[in-house]
This record gives C-alpha cells, structure tokens and sequence, in this order.
C-alpha cells in the first residue's frame, strides 16, 4: 500500500489529485480504516468557508480611510491624506462632501423595507443549509432576543425558509428570517426588541418599491412580515407567524 | 516621468478594484481586528502607490498586493515586539474576542469566520488563501514566502481543528435545541 503524504490527501480533498493517484487513495482508503480515519478527519465542507469570506467582503467598508485620525500613528495621518487622494482621487472626496440623496431611515420598519429591497431571489436561492445548521442557527438568534425559538416556529405555508441574520438597528437586536415563495420571491419576516409597548394588531402598510408588510407587536417586540407580495397574502403569512409568537 | 504616472495610474486602478479583498485578507492577517485591518489595508495601499515602478502590468495585482500587506504587518509586529521587550520572533497571535456579527454577517458565517480565526496565524493564513481567495497551493506559498510542503501541512492541520470545532459544534447545538424543545414542551 502506498505511503501518501498530507500533501497529496489534501489535494485527494480538495480533488485536485490526479485521477490516478485519486483513485488509488481512494482505494488504500477503503481498505486501510487507519488511514480513512485520518483523511475522515480533514474532511470539511471548504465551500462554507468559501461563503463565509464572500459575507465578510460585504462587510467591508465603503471607505477604509474613515476611522478618526487620533488613534492613527503620525506617519499614518499623513499617510491617510496622501493615499485618500492618491487611491480614490478628486471623485471621491466630490462625493464625500457633498450631502448625500439618501437620509437615514427613520424608523425600524423603513430600515427594514430598505434592506429588503435589495433581495432578490438569486440573493436567496442558492442558500443551502442542513436542518441542524438552520436548526442552531434559529435557537442563537432566539437567544439573542431572549426567546426560546425553534426551527418549526417558523414554519409558513407557502414559503421556504432559507436563513436567519441577526441586524442591529440603532443598538437593539433586529433580526430578519428569510424565505422563497413558490415562484423565489423573497419575503422576510422581522423582529426588533425594543422597549416595551402596547399590543398591536396586525396592520397592513405599503412600503417603498412596491413591497407591502404586515406588522403588529407584542410587549416589547415589534413584528414585521414584509416582501412584494398583495397585501392578503402576506396577511395569511403574518397570521400564521403570529400564532406561533404568542407564547413570547 | 511619464511611465512613473502611468504605472502609478495603473496601480490605482488595480487597487480599486481589489479594495474589498484586500481589506478582507487585512482582516484575517490581523486575526480579525477591525482597527488594525484598516491601518494595515491603508498602510498597504500607500505602499503600493509608492512602489507602482516594481509592479509589472499583466501579472497579479492581487499577488503583489498580498505579499506587500504580509511584509508591512510582519514588520509592524516585529517592532511592537521589540518595544513589548518580547524579542523579534513574530507573535502567534489570534483574537478570540474577535466579532463579526456587526452589520448584516450571519450567525453561521460568524461562527464559521471566528473558528477561522481562532487557527494559528500560519494555519489561518493558509486556509484564507487556498479556500476564501481561491489561490493555487504553490501562489499561497509564494505570497506567504514559505515551502509548498509547509502550505500542505498547515492545511491538513488547519482542517483537522475545523472540523473537530465543526463537529462540537453541531453536537452542542443538537444538545441545546432538544432542551428547547422540552422546555417548550413543559411550558
């Protein structure tokens, strides 16, 4: 049996070991439980780790130079200055200075129909988890809030759940539940902790760019199911979702 | 004169392009510390505009950018090291504390962001390289200036921790949401 080295289990991984040599340890794997243990222990899903960096760029700021200068080293300020107009040149500062178009959201509900917006159903449709990857990811955000959440609590005829985030809007925990309809149109459902407020019923709203939601709250949260979709389908949603939040 | 702007043209252009990336790799070099990441990202960009001449258009930007945020950040390291009274060996440093659950990253990715982090720096470099910006084993060993052998190695080791971390991981999350459940269920 051939002695194989990590260099060429991790390509075998990564198949990028020539097809030979591929089936070979496949084979010494097969029939060597020492060896299969040890290559078993490398195995990794490399494509999360693949995702995981493409959402870290998404973090990545718009302009990297923003941070105040006082905590910089001196021959950083002066770096700061030269390389802003150096790397980014007059259009930048231009855009900089002047006032922006867009003004803040001012409330929750305008934060999350502007974040909305930007979904489509590619931004969704190639999400794949397992259930216990959905499964733990559900019970962390619940913890978040300080609910006990499960997977199945968010369960909607109709739409497929693909992924929870936890936001933050203005220091409170916001978080958004994703889902596909049948024909991959995006709908999110929202909660906000905030502080307590009185009970709210459900409440039909138009948002901007064609999108409708249907909030209501509950002590100290806000509820919101929101995507383009007429305003008595998302209300079937809203029903169902509010039935499973009761008992918070 | 001419050639000088027009490299340095050239240079700008390419490191918009890759400003997200670089900022990115800033991140993982400095084991997840924003501050630090934007300090070394702009070091690096200002090293680059600097040195336009010895960059050849038509070869890797992203390479040449790399090795450049490597080499500033060794230094840097070296020299706190040395005002620290630690010696010059460069520290093996990781931030456990570091957080990426600001703005809009998911919890998973989070988690799978500070497991990755939480590797030794030559093991976490070596997985940023090969399996986030998706070099070749023999491009990450240049960029680190380090034997393919040991790109290999720290790979292999690299993974076995991810996976160990993979597996507690989905073992404690099984554990907590049965709790749930019956704590649901008793409610």
């Amino acid at each position: 049996m051939t002695q194989w080295s990590d260099e060429q289990i991790i390509a075998y991984l990564d198949g990028k070991l020539d097809m030979e040599q591929g089936r070979a340890l496949h084979r010494d794997r097969q029939h060597d439980p020492e060896l299969d243990n040890y290559i078993t222990s490398m195995e990794i899903d490399t494509t999360e780790l693949t995702v995981a960096g493409d959402e870290l760029l998404q973090g990545a700021p718009d302009f990297a130079f923003e941070k105040s200068p006082d905590r910089m080293p001196v021959w950083r300020q002066t770096a700061m200055a030269a390389s802003i107009l150096a790397v980014f040149g007059l259009g930048f500062l231009t855009s900089w200075l002047l006032p922006s178009d867009s003004s803040p959201p001012t409330n929750w509900l305008q934060a999350v129909a502007e974040y909305q917006m930007l979904y489509s159903g590619e931004t969704l449709v190639l999400l794949e988890k397992n259930a216990d990857q959905r499964g733990r990811e559900v019970a962390q955000i619940g913890r978040k809030l300080d609910i006990i959440l499960a997977r199945s609590d968010l369960n909607v005829d109709g739409l497929t759940y693909k992924r929870g985030q936890l936001l933050n809007y203005e220091n409170k925990p916001l978080v958004q539940f994703a889902y596909l309809d049948e024909d991959n149109i995006p709908v999110a459902f929202c909660i906000i902790k905030r502080g307590v407020k009185p009970d709210q019923k459900l409440a039909d709203k138009a948002m901007l760019a064609g999108q409708n939601a249907v909030t209501w709250s509950k002590g100290q949260f806000g509820f919101v199911v929101i995507g383009k979709k007429d305003p008595a389908t998302l209300n079937k949603y809203a029903k169902q979702l509010k039935a499973r939040m009761a008992s918070l | 004169m001419f050639l000088k702007k027009r490299r340095q043209a050239i240079v700008k252009q390419e490191l918009e392009q890759l400003r997200d990336r670089l900022w990115r790799f800033c991140m993982m070099r400095t084991g997840g510390n924003k501050p630090d990441a934007d300090d070394l990202f702009q070091a690096t960009a200002l090293r680059a505009l600097e040195k336009s001449h010895q960059f050849e258009p038509g070869s890797r930007f992203d390479n040449w950018a790399f090795t450049i945020a490597v080499s500033i950040w060794r230094n840097e390291l070296r020299s706190r090291s040395v005002r620290l009274g630690q010696g010059v060996e460069e520290a093996d440093e990781t931030n456990l504390g570091a957080d990426y659950r600001s703005g809009e990253t998911n919890i998973f990715t989070s988690e799978v962001l500070t497991r990755i982090t939480a590797l030794p720096k030559g093991q976490r470099m070596a997985i940023v390289l090969v399996y986030i910006e998706g070099y070749s084993y023999r491009e990450a060993a240049e960029i680190l200036a380090v034997p393919i052998g040991t790109i290999m190695s720290r790979l292999a080791t690299a993974r076995q921790s991810l996976k160990a971390w993979a597996q507690e991981g989905a073992q404690e999350g099984a554990q907590e949401e049965a709790q749930e459940r019956s704590q649901k269920g008793e409610s």
